[in-house]
C-alpha cells in the first residue's frame, strides 16, 4: 500500500491503542531492532525531551505526539542518506480489540531535490515498474 | 556523488523534468523535444547532454548509417536503481514493525502467564 512517494507498512498488534503506542515509544529499545543496518551507534534508544535519541544521536526530532493515536517524527537517521530529513508518521488504530499501527514514511516533498525525485518516483509508481506495497504478518 | 545524486541534479531543472515526461511518453527527436518545451536547439542539446550522462535518457539512431535522425528514449536503469531504494526502506520498517510486534507478545505473555 504504498502511493507515488510514501512508503506505508502495516501490523497489527493484539492489545489497545493506549499500550501499543505506550510499548512503542517507552520500550523502544527493547524492540527496535539491533545492528548497524538499523542503530547508528551503541549507546541504548530513548524519547527525550522531544527527540528519539540513541546513546546522544539524535534519530529523530517529535513533530507530534498524540498518546494512542499518532506519533509524527522528523527523521534524520537510516535508512535515510546522512544529512537527508525526511517524515515518519506512526498511527494506532483500533482494530477489533487490537490495534492496527501504520507507518508512513514521507516528506521527499520537503527536502532538496524534492520536485525531482517526486519526478522519478512518480514515473516509477506509474507505469515503468509494478507496484509494490507489503503487509506484515498479522 | 552518488548515483542517485546525480538523478536528481540532472532533474533538478523543470525542462529536463519537462523531456523525461515527454520521453516517457514515446521516444522524441531532439527537435521535436525542443519545440515542445519552447526552447532553442543548443539550449536542448546541452539539456539532453546532462540527461545522457546522468544515464536517465540515450540516444538511438533512427537509420544505422544516419547520424543525423537520432531519437532519445528512457533508460531503465536509474529508475530501477530507485526501487532498490525505496524497497530497502520498506524493508526497515517491515523489520522494525515485525519486531515490534513481536516485544507486544511477549509483554504480553509477561503480565498474563
Amino acid at each position: 500500500m504504498t502511493t507515488n512517494d510514501v512508503v506505508t507498512v502495516t501490523t497489527v498488534v493484539r492489545i489497545d491503542p493506549a499500550n501499543a503506542f505506550r510499548l512503542f515509544t517507552m520500550e523502544i529499545d527493547s524492540w527496535w531492532k539491533r545492528g548497524q543496518r538499523y542503530r547508528t551507534g551503541n549507546g541504548p534508544m530513548c524519547f527525550d525531551s522531544g527527540r528519539l535519541l540513541q546513546g546522544s544521536d539524535v534519530v529523530a526530532r517529535v513533530l507530534a505526539w498524540e498518546p494512542g493515536v499518532r506519533l509524527l517524527l522528523e527523521w534524520s537517521a537510516p535508512p535515510f542518506l546522512p544529512g537527508e530529513i525526511t517524515e515518519v508518521e506512526v498511527r494506532f488504530e483500533p482494530i477489533g480489540d487490537g490495534t492496527r499501527v501504520t507507518v508512513r514514511h514521507c516528506g521527499w516533498t520537503r527536502p532538496k531535490g524534492a520536485a525531482e525525485f517526486r519526478t522519478v518516483v512518480g514515473l516509477w509508481w506509474g507505469t515503468l515498474l509494478p507496484g509494490f506495497g507489503r503487509m506484515t504478518a498479522v | 556523488m552518488t548515483a542517485l545524486d546525480q538523478t536528481l541534479a540532472a532533474l533538478a531543472e523543470p525542462t529536463r523534468r519537462r523531456v523525461i515526461d515527454l520521453l516517457h511518453k514515446r521516444p522524441h527527436r531532439a527537435g521535436e523535444l525542443a519545440q515542445i518545451a519552447r526552447v532553442s536547439a543548443p539550449l536542448m542539446s546541452r539539456h539532453l547532454r546532462v540527461l545522457r550522462a546522468s544515464g536517465l535518457v540515450e540516444e538511438q539512431h533512427e537509420a544505422p548509417n544516419d547520424s543525423r535522425i537520432r531519437m532519445y528514449r528512457l533508460r531503465r536503469a536509474p529508475f530501477s536503481g530507485l526501487r532498490g531504494w525505496l524497497d530497502e526502506v520498506e524493508t526497515f520498517w517491515a523489520d522494525q514493525l515485525g519486531s515490534f510486534r513481536e516485544h507486544v507478545e511477549k509483554s504480553k505473555r509477561g503480565k498474563h502467564p
